[in-house]
């Protein structure tokens, strides 16, 4: 039993195997396919700060998008008009984003599933709409280029940010990439470490038994917003990562395709399992930019179609996605080798259980009310 | 010296009176049991001292406090500790992080020190180790890395109580936790809600339709019917009393 809890030896492994993969990657390929890389980055933090609100807390946001833009914006309006720095743009945009999250979760305390759904959709819907509004701030439907002072030719002058690497022999996109990846693992290590904590605890709890939880002595309101505004922080971060890799943003960056882009990455990858959201977001990213070029150019418009269906797809036949499905993969094998000994006891209760627990007892009624 | 004290407590359901003035005392360190036939509004009255329902009159002190002034979520602080009758598991944890998430109310931290991990890492240890103490306690260590579903129910409210102990509770309030129990389990169960709550000093509640297990346990019992009470006192004065007797059986003696 021990093994399940630690990380187990197929696991040590893949981890190697992962963590060599992302190093020699951007030496292996193309610049314009490390920028890509890089955008499947921040898609994947983004979508791992949804999973800490989706996921994790059952709380459904359709609105993601609209937070991983609101993060690209202040990074750009930050850089371009106030000329701050570009790494310190990455905690205003968390900043930002942790309050508009907050704003946003104000509903999320009387609402639920498809009602906070619809709310969080409306969200994403007018985003485009709003930044087009402001364009005085925002350069409207134009977008926004990010420009700093530059020395060029002997005088200063705005020009395009760039990422100048330090390193001989590692170009600016390499250079780039370690930068966004070191992001990136940073964002996804505090993910684990909340969710790994009494707060994950919590989050759990109120999804899954919000009674439980308040007698347990859980804050059910408190936790929700704060989780909104955590979870709209890190999609921040991921739409600040955006902004200073492509060098500007534009409104039809962010409309509600990417928010539902978020979700599919959660669904598909695993939610609350805390790299799923990652491992969807590659798996959607190769898909986009790697396979459906290729495709002949009558399926190309049909590729929301074979998303759709593959998406359908995976959820009849993993519904707890990829990561979901490999932890029982891995654990069905650990029983099976065990078998046999002490093992065998424990191995017997949830077989044998299986039949006599009639689940509605867990489901329905859950607070000991009447209905 | 009692450490909770009811007094003419009503809830109202519509036009179903689920407790109609009930008033009793509890004394700190008592094994105290409430009893009555189905109906009689004792999961209400749990439900009224975990701030989950809202009484109509009267007031609930514990340890002079008034409960009622008191959110839902500030109760286990107080040092208020249950089980369900239906059970209020968390599926998506593992027997030993419900076990964990009972010890919420006396752990510390929030979002910022969990997410920087270190902060925390002392004190989930602790926990941790106490869970696990807990589980062993009550036989199922085996079970810790186990999902919390797909468990016999019997089981499944030993998880509960373990919860429930682990907040460290001074009044344990305990909703049938006999129920789906064979007979051998129910006397180990009594043994261990004895002996653990002698130990750590807690007064409990009990709500239980096994007779012989609320004879053998309580000191005092408090019998309700029809969300009143009808009578008082030790396990064997409750046992012959006449009203007691019609409210079981339905019918005049
Ligand atoms: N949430 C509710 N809504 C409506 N009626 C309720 C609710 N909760 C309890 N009641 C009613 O209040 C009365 C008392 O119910 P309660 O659950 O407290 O009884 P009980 O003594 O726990 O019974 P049992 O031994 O069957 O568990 C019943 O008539 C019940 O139908
Ligand atoms: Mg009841």
């Amino acid at each position: 039993m021990k093994s399940l809890r630690g990380v187990g030896p197929v696991q040590s492994v893949l981890w190697a195997i992962a963590l060599v993969v992302l190093i020699v990657l951007p030496f292996t390929s193309a610049p314009f396919r490390v920028e890509q890389y890089i955008t499947w980055m921040t898609i994947a933090v983004a979508a791992g700060g949804l999973n800490l609100l989706t996921g994790y807390n059952g709380q459904i946001s359709v609105g993601h998008g609209a937070l991983y833009g609101t993060g690209a914006y202040t990074v750009a309006i930050l850089v371009t008009d106030a000329e701050w720095p570009l790494l310190p743009t990455v905690i205003a945009a968390a900043v930002v984003c942790f309050m508009v999250g907050v704003i946003i979760g104000l509903p999320a305390l009387r609402i639920k599933g498809l009602y906070l759904a619809l709310v969080t959709l409306a969200v994403a819907t007018l985003f485009p709409l709003v930044i087009e509004q402001f364009s005085d701030l925002t350069g409207g439907s134009g977008g926004l280029t990010l420009t700093s002072e530059q020395l060029y030719r002997g005088s200063i002058r705005d020009r395009r940010v760039k990422w100048e690497s330090p390193i001989d022999g590692l170009a600016s996109d390499q250079w780039k990439y370690f930068i966004f990846l070191g992001i990136s693992i940073v964002c996804f290590v505090v993910i684990a470490a909340i969710v790994k904590s009494r707060v994950g605890r919590s989050l759990v709890a109120i999804r899954d038994n919000e009674t439980a939880a308040e007698v347990s002595g859980i804050n059910v309101s408190r936790t929700k917003i704060i989780t909104f505004g955590v979870s709209a922080g890190i999609a921040g971060i991921g739409g600040a990562m955006f902004a200073l890799n492509k060098g500007q943003v534009n409104p039809t960056s962010f409309t509600l395709t990417l928010s539902i882009y978020l979700l599919v990455a959660v669904v598909l990858g695993g939610a609350s399992t805390v790299i799923g959201p990652a491992i969807g977001a590659v798996i959607y990213g190769v898909f986009i930019d790697v396979i459906a070029p290729e495709l002949p150019e009558t399926l190309e418009s049909a590729t929301p179609l074979i998303l759709g269906t593959l998406l359908v797809a995976q959820m009849l036949m993993a519904p707890s996605g990829i990561v979901g499905w490999f932890h029982d993969l891995t654990e069905k094998v650990s029983r099976r080798r065990q078998g046999g000994g002490k093992q065998d006891k424990n191995v017997d209760v949830t077989v044998t259980t299986h039949e006599v627990v009639a689940e509605t007892d867990l489901e329905t009624d859950p607070g000991g009310f009447h209905p | 010296m009692p450490i909770l004290e009811v007094d003419d407590i009503g809830v109202r359901f519509g036009g179903v009176r689920a407790l109609d003035g009930l008033s009793f005392d509890v004394d700190k360190g008592q094994i105290c049991a409430l009893i009555g036939p189905n109906g009689a509004g004792k999961t209400t009255l749990f439900n009224v001292v975990s701030r989950l329902y809202k009484p109509t009159t009267g007031t609930v002190v514990f340890d002079g406090t008034d409960l009622l002034s008191v959110p839902a979520d500030q109760i286990a602080d107080l040092g208020i500790a249950r089980t369900f009758q239906n059970l209020a598991l968390v599926q998506g944890l593992s027997v030993l992080d419900n076990v964990k998430v009972g010890s919420h109310a006396r752990s510390h931290g929030g979002f910022w020190s969990c997410a920087l991990y270190f902060p925390q890492r002392a004190e989930e240890k602790r926990i941790t180790a106490e869970a696990m103490e807990m589980l062993e306690r009550i036989g199922l260590a085996d079970l810790a890395d186990h999902p919390c579903s797909a468990l016999p129910f019997g089981t499944l409210k030993r998880i509960e109580l373990a919860r429930a102990l682990a907040s460290e509770p001074r009044l344990l309030m305990l909703d049938e936790p006999a129920s789906g129990l064979t007979h051998q389990e129910v006397d180990e169960l009594g043994d261990l809600i004895r002996t653990t709550t002698a130990d750590l000093g807690i007064t409990v509640l009990l709500v239980e339709h096994h007779m012989a297990m609320v004879m053998s346990l309580s000191e005092k019992v408090v019998v309700m019917d029809l969300g009143s009470k009808i009578a008082e006192g030790t396990p064997a004065e409750v046992r012959d009393d006449p009203m007691v007797i019609s409210a079981y059986l339905g019918a005049p003696a």
